[in-house]
């Protein structure tokens, strides 16, 4: 039974490309669609739960414009201090870098990942560390910087110990650990996404850095006012811009969010229809294809029941057969998708691959199945028909 | 007995119209039987071998093969016959173009379930039979309308059947290759295979030990 099913294959390989190659097509279109509309809404969704019900009342601070980058790191932090003075506003940024330790380091490209954060903006995304966890304080005259390290870091730093980190000879104390804990991947756009933080140190800001032009520039657009944020404020915070030549904007977070998911919901409506057009007319294809071969070789079937095979035999061999096909196509648009998304930039290529195994894999494999049985039906309503003594009809 | 059809009759409906193929045949088919069934285009002989085949059922009578009422078996069982007990020969040979020779004779063995060394065992025997042994990795465009008879009657012989149906085997062949194919069917018959052939030639039916010769539907 496997060598004529096999052979069957073999001696119809025209039929059999063909529609092994719209099938990979059709079944890449899914992956692909299917893995980039599935992950955008996840990561909404993410980028939602990150910041919890105060996305509404949160404010994100951005700079458009400065005038003097040598003095923008002074410049932007006397903003920042205009907003602190505020008591019933919560503020606070961070910045994700590489920095080496001089305990650990051995030369300088032996780097460790950091996040540099205002304490307050802890409290303000609900991190299982809270902002006074990460105060610093000071001991004989030497200030320390509370430090959580997460899984990846957690074998090569010990608790309690004392680091410096090289580039600003900040002396860091281990605190703890942090375990599955997500983060923002830098500034809130479009294309944000809430990544996993295991191979980073959490620390707050040195003191040299709240005044350091390269890390100031890169807080702002990271940088979140949640509280009482009205136009006086708004208007304050121009004012301190306006003094120091640096053009500023408050874009409220809920509705950054909000417009992405409209964006998402429209490319994803697009996504979707051209999935299932390119889905269809591959699908009809198939069927005229494959039901053109079977109309020139149906002889063979008729040929096949004098021989021996039953009806119900040949309906499970042309299904076995279409099964078959669909499998490998689906196994190369399988590894093509998962081809394409290594090539991916590193940030995005573990969400899309979890997404991509955990979601789109199991809805494609739905829409393997539910292809073969449309492509299948024509044929087994053609086969069920099918007459043998047609053959014999025919030269008698 | 192999075969036996008591008031067989066969009905279509054609275009709307009732036709009768077959109205109260009779006919019994024992080992060793070489039979020829003759008569005019449309009388009914075609229904009545692929009645007694299994490829079709009758409409009314009594259909028996291997002393067993064939409403009795199921369609694998069915199959089955065909693949072991029944064997065709047919007028256009019947071979699929894209399989050679020996996968076109290999065809019923597999059905039948016969393992792979004893098919190349039988294969080889009954191409050795019917001279066709240089000729197994050919297609069946790749040879002559003799040899793909020869080829047609090796898959026949193969799964070493109780009887033979062949459907005017001889239709589509020369004279030279008429009488050979005709010899291949009396020396098989002569191992005692039972033989039915369908045909409207009387130097074939004149092979036969016994005809039977049909008109509208009714043996005369």
């Amino acid at each position: 039974m496997i060598k004529i099913f096999i052979l069957n294959i073999l001696r119809n390989r025209v039929r059999t490309l063909i529609v092994l190659g719209f099938s990979f097509f059709s079944f890449l279109t899914c992956f692909y669609f299917a893995t980039n509309i599935i992950n955008n809404y996840l990561q909404v969704g993410q980028l939602g739960a990150y910041f919890g019900e105060s996305s509404s009342d949160l404010y994100v601070l951005k700079e458009i414009y400065v005038e003097d980058d040598a003095s923008a790191g002074e410049d932007i932090n006397y903003t920042k201090e205009t907003i602190k003075s505020h008591k019933d506003i919560l503020a606070g940024g961070f910045e994700q870098t590489d920095a080496g330790i001089d305990e650990l380091s051995v030369d300088w490209r032996d780097n460790y990942n950091f996040i540099f954060t205002d304490p307050e903006y802890l409290d303000i995304i609900g991190f299982s560390v809270s902002g006074a966890e990460l105060l610093p304080f000071v001991l004989d005259g030497v200030t320390y910087l509370p430090a959580f390290v997460s899984g990846k870091y957690k074998d090569i730093f010990e608790k309690d110990q004392i680091y410096t980190i090289d580039r600003t000879g900040a002396k860091i104390i281990i605190k703890g650990t942090i375990e599955n804990e997500k983060w923002l991947d830098g500034f809130l756009d479009g294309k944000t996404r809430v990544v996993d933080i295991n191979d980073s140190i959490l620390v707050s800001f040195p003191d040299v850095d709240k005044t350091d032009n390269m890390t100031q520039l890169s807080t702002t657009g990271c940088y979140y006012i949640k509280g009482n944020v009205d136009a006086s404020l708004v208007e304050e915070i121009e004012k301190t811009g306006d003094e120091r030549n640096i053009k500023y904007v408050l874009d409220n977070v809920g509705e950054i969010i909000r417009e992405q998911e409209a964006r998402d919901k429209d490319t994803a409506g697009f996504q979707i229809k051209l999935a299932i057009t390119v889905l269809i007319c591959s699908a009809l294809t198939e069927i005229a294809i494959i039901l053109a071969f079977i109309f020139l070789g149906q002889e063979e079937f008729g040929i096949k029941m004098a021989f021996g095979n039953s009806k119900k035999q040949i309906i499970a061999f042309t299904i076995t057969e279409y099964l078959s096909i669909m499998g490998l196509a689906f196994i190369l648009s399988f590894i093509t998708e998962n081809k394409l998304i290594s090539n991916e930039q590193e940030y995005m290529r573990a969400p899309l691959k979890s997404t991509f195994y955990h979601w789109a894999t199991p809805l494609v494999l739905c829409i393997v199945i539910l292809t073969t049985i449309c492509i299948s039906i024509p044929s087994i309503i053609y086969i069920k028909k099918y007459n043998p003594c047609e053959m014999m009809r025919d030269v008698t | 007995m192999i075969i036996e059809l008591k008031d067989v009759k066969k009905e279509y409906v054609a275009g709307g119209e009732k036709i009768e193929a077959l109205k109260g045949v009779n006919i019994s088919i024992n080992r060793g039987d070489f039979v020829a069934i003759t008569g005019s285009s449309g009388s009914g002989k075609t229904t009545l071998l692929s009645i007694m085949g299994c490829m079709e059922t009758a409409t009314e009578g009594d259909v028996r093969i291997g002393n067993r009422d064939v409403d009795t078996y199921s369609d694998r069982e069915k199959s089955l016959l065909r693949a072991n007990y029944i064997s065709f020969v047919f007028q256009n040979f019947a071979l699929m173009d894209k399989y050679t020779a020996y996968e076109n004779i290999e065809l019923p063995l597999l059905n039948a379930g016969v393992k792979r060394r004893e098919r190349k065992k039988r294969i080889h025997w009954a191409a050795e039979q019917l001279g066709i042994k240089d000729q197994l990795e050919k297609r069946p465009r790749e040879m002559s309308g003799g040899q793909q008879q020869r080829v047609a009657i090796a898959r026949a012989l193969a799964s070493s059947p109780q009887v033979i149906l062949a459907d005017e085997p001889t239709g589509a062949l020369d004279v030279d290759n008429t009488k050979k194919i005709m010899e291949i069917l009396t020396d098989i018959n002569k191992c005692g295979t039972a033989v039915v052939v369908v045909t409207h030639e009387k130097e074939v039916a004149a092979y036969a030990k016994r005809t039977i010769r049909m008109e509208d539907g009714c043996i005369v």
